[in-house]
């Protein structure tokens, strides 16, 4: 039973210019315990499709689709039934941990106004908790650190804060927004490392938005591929890396450094992602895309099309023989 | 959890210890000295101001009573300071005994005045000053927060109340309403919200969309809670600087309403009024004291309470760097 279950979600945003698709149709589902990974360049509509799952957008933009959790759908809800299941059932971890803390309020209080924003527990009680909440995450001496200030810790252990925020109220649906792209690489990895832990532990649907690859097979279960607010590929993670399908997947695997090709340039997809305000008329990566064929500027790309290997499926209009043997071709090139 | 153990390790050496806004603020407005010394004249002004009764007894003038022996006999001009002490200040107590002279031609003691006067500004710079940050808060934090039609009305509304030529509707209403405390009050308020209001407006628009009230709304803070909990203490820093210089510019403004003639009732001591008072007559041209004193106090109080805001600013300012 998926726990989150996303349904022709659609997110437009009005500006002067004209509307904007910065989610277009994308549909996806994630079972309790599991990872979804949504990999992505900049601007491929993740975050707004994030946000549209927390109902945190602006008033300018509007959302369509179906987003259920559980049985229940959110699309609709009103602002106070929202602002229940936000921070309780589902909870989201920003990318900059340096500014997604409130900087005049000590930690401790902003745990505690997380806990008690749901629970009707005492103060005693909801410290208690906050301090558990912060040894859980691996932050030293959290007594002491219940009184710092975020501008007392370095970035790793204000992430770590974050993080043992969001999972106070134990949510069903952690939402997780590049939590690792502010921070350095070390850090990086310690962070990695913490949700590697905490994943078995608290047993909620996870959706790992990130632009790296390499997060994404440390922690996914299930991978999906976004380009210009669409899905274009999805599939197990252990499928993605051994059966790549999708060209812009290609150009992404290409993209991430090996370890034998120190000395050479790193590959990188020509061109940026299209406006959203007026996609190209045929496949959107066809502009991008080396394989490109008439086909592919003129119409649309097909739907998501099962492979015939498991769950995976992809929305392209290569055949699906040269999809294999180009796939294999490059991730034999990654084991050579 | 091995790397915790090394954190608390290190957590009983010597750490640097990280200070936080408020303390780096004190720290640096500790070496603020001119900050310093107008604060110091401010809770000198305030003694002074509590000290009325005081002086009424010490000098045995009441305060707006006439005293004939305040009045040169010959000159008809109020008498100078130590005017009739004949055993300096060990005759202070006797009626013909003025400390710092008479304030006008009826005779009222100069200082009782003063300290009466101090009363008055520092009532009505701090009541004004508060009715002022309330309004600007409150019009201020709306705008900038809920935005589109209600933040275009409410800024073109300080737009309009900053276009109004301040003493010309002052006089106009304090005729047409009558002069009184609350009066001056109302006016001044009404004439200096739009100010603070419009950087509050300004600090909320900017603080509205950073990350962390997404945040806070991410762990399902309702609006009013975003507002109270998370925005409104960011203001602290501008409401403190901005009361200050309200106070100072409250102060000034009574004083030229009331030397106008259109301030407060004749009753209420003012040192506006104590100024103007010195005018009829060319009195000041005898007797510049009548002037110097009420003018000086007048002008080093503004003074202190617009150094103390400047001083404040520096201190709470993000940028002032660090002071070890």
């Amino acid at each position: 039973m998926a726990l989150l279950t996303v349904e022709n979600l659609r997110t437009t945003f009005r500006t002067d210019d004209g509307p904007v698709g910065a989610v277009d149709g994308v549909s996806l589902s994630v079972d309790a315990g599991k990872v979804l990974g949504i990999v992505g360049e900049s601007g491929c509509g993740k975050s707004a499709m994030s946000l549209s799952i927390m109902g945190l957008l602006p008033k300018t933009a509007t959302v369509e689709g179906s987003i259920r959790l559980g049985e229940r759908e959110l699309i609709g809800l009103s602002g106070s039934e929202l602002r229940r299941l936000r921070g309780d059932d589902m909870a989201m971890i920003f990318q900059d941990p340096m500014t997604s803390l409130n900087p005049v309020m000590r930690i401790g209080e902003q745990l505690i106004e997380a806990v008690r924003l749901h629970q009707k527990v005492s103060k005693v009680e909801a410290r208690q908790r906050a301090v558990a909440g912060l040894a859980a995450v691996g932050i030293p001496s959290p007594e002491d650190r219940m009184r710092s200030y975020p501008l007392e810790l370095s970035g790793g252990m204000r992430q770590r804060v974050m993080i043992a925020m969001a999972l106070l109220n134990r949510p069903r649906l952690l939402i997780a927004d590049e939590p690792t792209t502010a921070l350095d690489v070390t850090t990086q990895a310690q962070i990695l490392e913490l949700m590697r832990d905490l994943r078995s532990e608290v047993d909620a649907a996870i959706v790992l938005i990130t632009h790296d690859l390499g997060v994404v097979a440390e922690l996914c279960d299930e991978v999906a591929v976004m380009y210009a607010g669409r899905i274009v590929e999805r599939a197990t993670v252990d499928e993605l890396f051994a059966h790549p399908q999708h060209p812009y997947t290609w150009g992404l695997l290409a993209s991430l450094p090996g370890r034998n090709l120190a000395s050479e340039r790193l590959h990188q997809i020509p061109g940026t992602p299209p406006s959203l305000l007026r996609p190209p008329a045929g496949c959107r990566f066809a502009p991008r895309c080396p394989f490109a064929m008439d086909v592919c500027r003129a119409d649309p790309a097909p739907a998501l099309t099962s492979t015939g290997r498991g769950s995976a499926a992809v929305a392209c209009h290569l055949t699906q023989d040269v999809r294999d043997r180009e796939g294999a071709r490059l991730s034999g090139e990654e084991q050579a | 959890m091995s790397t915790v153990e090394q954190f608390e390790d290190m957590k009983t050496e010597a750490m640097v210890v990280a200070r936080t806004p408020r303390q780096l603020a004190f720290a640096r407005l500790r070496r603020d000295y001119v900050a310093l010394a107008s604060l110091a004249f401010i809770v000198l002004l305030v003694l002074f101001a509590l000290a009325g009764p005081l002086f009424e007894s010490w000098t045995g003038h009441p305060v707006n009573k006439s005293n004939s022996t305040g009045v040169d006999d010959y000159t008809l001009l109020p008498v100078g300071p130590l005017h009739g002490c004949v055993n300096g200040l060990a005759s202070v107590g006797e009626r013909a005994c003025f400390v710092l002279g008479a304030s006008n031609n009826l005779g009222y003691d100069m200082l009782v005045q003063l300290s009466f006067g101090a009363r008055t500004s520092l009532i009505i710079g701090i009541v004004a000053t508060i009715l002022t940050m309330v309004v600007a808060l409150l019009l201020g934090v709306i705008a900038g927060y809920v935005g589109g039609w209600t933040d275009t009305v409410i800024a073109r509304l300080m737009d309009i109340v900053a276009a109004f030529p301040f003493l010309l509707f002052a006089i106009a209403a304090s005729v047409a309403f009558g002069a009184s405390l609350w009066f001056v009050i109302l006016i001044i308020a009404f004439f200096s919200w739009f100010y603070p209001g419009r950087i509050f407006r300004g600090e909320v628009l900017s603080l509205r969309n950073r990350e962390f009230v997404t945040a806070a709304r991410m762990l399902g803070a309702s609006n009013s809670r975003i507002v109270f909990r998370h925005l409104m203490p960011q203001l602290i820093g501008p409401l403190t600087v901005y009361a200050s210089l309200s106070v100072a510019g409250a102060i000034a403004a009574e004083a030229a309403l009331s030397y106008l003639g259109f301030g407060l009732p004749l009753e209420i001591p003012s040192w506006g009024r104590m100024i103007s008072d010195a005018v009829p007559g060319g009195l000041y041209i005898n007797a510049p004291f009548l002037m110097v004193f009420p003018g000086t106090l007048l002008v080093v109080t503004v003074l202190a309470f617009n150094l103390l805001g400047d001083g404040l600013r520096d201190a709470l300012d993000p940028r002032g760097g660090t002071i070890l």
